[in-house]
């Protein structure tokens, strides 16, 4: 009698999660039918000519680009070093080392002769304890702050009070830009006249490609599978999510990587928030917020092109430390604006954007747990219907591995990025094989971050950073 | 039920492959192009800086295939024009006339959306005057998207010094002042002169136009309408007095001082800090103790652009080592110190 009735619970939890796989894919099909007609469009545009006047333009809003950095003394001097060579009007880049226990302040030292200079900085936020500030010799527009560890959105924070731009870009220290990534990301709140507020593009994964110099020469596939299927992954997230989001004004994730906003609406938002993990959305979401608030025309874009490169976790150990940190971000920052969610004051973002990353990016971990489990359950050990079974199989194929290869050709439709014919079956294949192996991996990660956000322990989250520009390797 | 999920399944699999395979066929023949393009853009290179440099008294033959005549002869062209001579770039862009036009006209008339666009790039690159009134259709007819292609359309009339552009962006008040700016940079002083002359007095100028026109005067430091930017300061709009204290600053240069004085005391903390910035950049000694008195100012940025304004005019550097020093007010003391120590010029 008991074992039937756990065989119909399970069967019915089966056939929700049946039902709720299915409802996602077709909301993932959704947002790449929104997403299709602008990549179309823009496909045959020349990105050259549309960004050529803006170099010599007077007009092109300077720029704070901060660098926030902790531990990463591995590839600090590499990237400070891509940010100087940017194709840009005019600039400064702003290094915030958060207590780094390692030799980045040295490095950065060493590299760019940083001298002492003094403090008059507004205080826009508390922040923990600015220490030092110092100037390149060599660089005039680059600057290094030192200030007590408070975390990454801590960093931002002391980067904006001390910044003098009116715009400013927030970029990983283990990430390399594209030379005109400023360029594109600042263009879109050029010609809105400034309705633009907040501005994210592409971000894509540099392992396996040849970097020298900081600067992306050959674009090529990593060997391990684990970075190859985060490669498909970034395409599903932004080809497919990030530009359907975009186009209907919901985004609400501008990737940590590398996006442009106007400081005057992150000053009255309240800047970062050091509290979370997920300060990047959770400062988006803030936005959103106060735009709805204040009736406010504006809006926050995403463009399409690939600006950014940034070196993806190759272990197991941490992919899984990365996955934790995402979700326990994604879990604070719902949690914290849990009073915007179906809330028509909110209009598309309350109604749609915040339920979508709640029950599908949040907890969509759950459901596909429930799937798995129900899948062992009924082709291994036929305890439940196998028919059952079967169809939830069918199901997570079509959720996990067919919405992903269809990204991979998204990609080779738009970008075509890989300059070779065999890159496109290898990643066509390897995207079939996520729901044997990576899916599960990842989804048990992001259950442990579930549990994780509870904890509520603040930390960088870095990873292991092998460096991703190879001139000094090679060199050795 | 579980034949007909593994069947659609399957189905979508297949659809799939079939698709990859047309990509992979795709894929291959496109880095065939990009390869070949590579050999004949080398090729053709050479023998066109012969041709542009008088050596040789043909142009180079290009391929047959439009597609690719179009996409090499773009290239190679754009390329020669920068640096070239008045004479050099003639002949470029007499040969773009003459080989272009066709393709250009036809992608403006039927083309899609980009290729239009495109187009609109290198007509206004090659100054193909001979398609203006193509581009004005094309522009007219996109003026209610406001996209891209609309604001490519406006920069290549002005280019091609085409008058009706002002009737266009006359009409749309909230375009941006750096695309109005591009007009400007583009139209050559006839032009400019054409339109202001229908307005009597620059009081009638609307006002994003007229922002936009005094800001370019200050960045090209125009002569003839320097008067025009001082007559600016005592208009009655808030944002037409600050664009002509920004633009003055580019000029670096001040005829009638009396005329900045009200600003130094305003109620408005952009036109102080504009104020600043343009004592400074016209090293207006005068104002001195003025500049030291705004160093105190409520407004972080007044007090910046005091400093930096300070360091600037003669004997100002020791002023502010004095004030660095010692001065009462912390914030003034701060602000010289950060001044001192940061490099000249650059957060100014």
């Amino acid at each position: 009698m008991n074992t039937a009735w756990i065989v119909a619970a399970l069967e019915t939890i089966a056939w929700i999660v049946v039902v709720y796989m299915l409802f996602v894919s077709v909301l993932y099909l959704t947002l790449f039918v929104i997403a299709t007609p602008k990549v179309r469009r823009e496909q045959k545009l020349n990105r050259q000519e549309q960004i050529e006047g803006m170099t010599v333009n007077k007009d092109t809003y300077p720029i704070s680009v901060l660098v926030p950095a902790y531990n990463e003394e591995v590839g600090i001097v590499a990237s400070v070093q891509s940010l100087l060579t940017l194709n840009y009007p005019q600039y400064e880049v702003i290094v915030i080392n958060d207590g780094s226990e390692d030799e980045t302040s040295e490095r950065m030292m060493k590299a760019f002769n940083m001298k002492p200079i003094t403090q008059a900085t507004r205080e826009h936020f508390e922040t923990k304890e600015v220490t030092a500030a110092y100037q390149s010799d060599i660089h005039d527009h680059l600057y290094m702050i030192e200030k007590e560890n408070g975390g990454k959105g801590d960093a931002l924070n002391v980067g904006i009070n001390f910044s003098t731009y009116p715009y400013f870009a927030s970029i990983d220290a283990d990430s390399i830009l594209e030379k005109d990534a400023l360029l594109k990301t600042i263009k879109p709140i050029i010609d809105s006249n400034g309705q633009v507020t907040a501005t994210g593009g592409t971000v894509r994964i540099a392992n396996g490609c040849e970097i020298e110099h900081s600067e992306v020469r050959t674009i090529s596939l990593p060997k391990k599978p684990l970075e190859i299927m985060q490669i498909i992954e970034y395409f599903r997230g932004f080809l497919i999510g990030r530009l359907g989001f975009s186009r209907t004004n919901m985004l609400l994730i501008v990737s940590g990587a590398f996006g442009v906003f106007e400081k005057g609406r992150v000053v009255r938002v309240g800047g970062y928030d050091s509290r979370t993990v997920g300060e990047d959305m959770e400062l988006i979401v803030r936005i959103h917020r106060s735009i709805k608030d204040e009736k406010s025309d504006q809006r926050i874009e995403y463009i399409q092109d690939p600006v950014c490169w940034t070196e993806a976790p190759s272990t197991f150990k941490s992919l899984k430390a990365q996955r934790i940190r995402w979700q326990r971000g994604l879990a604070e920052t719902v949690w914290r604006h849990k009073g915007m969610m179906f809330n028509p004051k909110y209009k598309r973002v309350g109604l749609f954007s915040l339920p979508y990353y709640t029950f599908v990016e949040l907890l969509s971990a759950i459901a596909e747990f429930l799937g798995y489990f129900i899948i062992i359950l009924g082709l291994v050990f036929a305890f439940i219907d196998p028919a059952i079974a079967g169809v939830m199989f069918a199901v997570t194929i079509l959720y996990a591995s067919l919405l992903s290869s269809l990204s991979v050709m998204l990609e080779e439709w738009t970008y075509h990025k890989y300059q070779d014919v065999k890159s496109l079956p290898i990643l066509f294949l390897y995207a079939l094989t996520e729901a044997f192996w990576y899916r599960p991996l990842t989804v048990s990660f992001r259950i442990v971050g579930l549990f994780s956000a509870f904890k509520r322990k603040r930390e960088w989250g870095n990873m292991e950073r092998k460096g991703i520009d190879q001139t000094e390797k090679k060199a050795v | 039920m579980v034949t007909v999920a593994l069947w659609i399944i399957a189905g979508l699999l297949i659809i799939q492959l079939l698709l990859l395979g047309i990509m992979m066929i795709k894929k291959h023949r496109e880095l065939q192009t990009i390869i070949r393009l590579k050999d004949l853009d080398a090729k053709l290179t050479t023998e066109f800086e012969a041709f542009i440099q008088g050596e040789s008294p043909r142009h180079p033959r290009f391929p047959e295939k439009k597609e690719l005549k179009v996409q090499l002869m773009e290239a190679i062209l754009e390329r020669n024009l920068e640096g070239a001579d008045d004479l050099q770039a003639a002949r470029i862009r007499q040969l773009a006339e003459a080989s272009l036009s066709d393709e250009y006209r036809r992608r403006l008339q039927r083309g899609a959306w980009a290729k239009r666009i495109n187009a609109l790039y290198f007509i206004e690159d090659f100054k193909m005057f001979n398609l203006m009134d193509e581009v004005y259709t094309v522009t007219e007819e996109s003026q209610k998207n406001q996209d891209e292609e609309f604001r490519q359309g406006l920069r290549a009339m002005a280019a091609l010094q085409d008058r009706r552009v002002f009737e266009l962006v006359e009409e749309h008040v909230a375009l941006p002042v750096s695309l109005l700016k591009e007009i400007f940079q583009r139209l050559n002083i006839k032009a400019a002169n054409y339109w202001f002359a229908r307005f009597e007095t620059h009081e009638d100028v609307p006002e994003h136009l007229l922002s936009a026109f005094i800001s370019h005067c200050g960045d090209v430091k125009s002569s003839t309408y320097h008067s025009l930017v001082e007559k600016c300061l005592g208009d009655s709009r808030d944002e037409i007095r600050i664009k002509a204290l920004k633009a003055l600053s580019g000029y670096g240069e001040v005829v009638n001082k009396s005329l900045i004085v009200p600003f130094i005391q305003s109620e408005h903390w952009e036109e102080r800090l504009m104020v600043a910035k343009l004592i400074g950049n016209a090293n207006l000694n005068e104002f001195q103790k003025q500049m030291k008195t705004m160093m105190s100012d409520r407004e972080w940025w007044v007090r910046f652009a005091a400093a930096n304004a300070l360091r600037k005019l003669d004997g100002g550097e020791a002023l502010l080592r004095k004030m660095a020093e010692s001065d009462k007010d912390p914030y003034a003391k701060d602000m010289a110190g950060r001044t001192l120590t940061t490099k000249w010029g650059l957060t100014s």
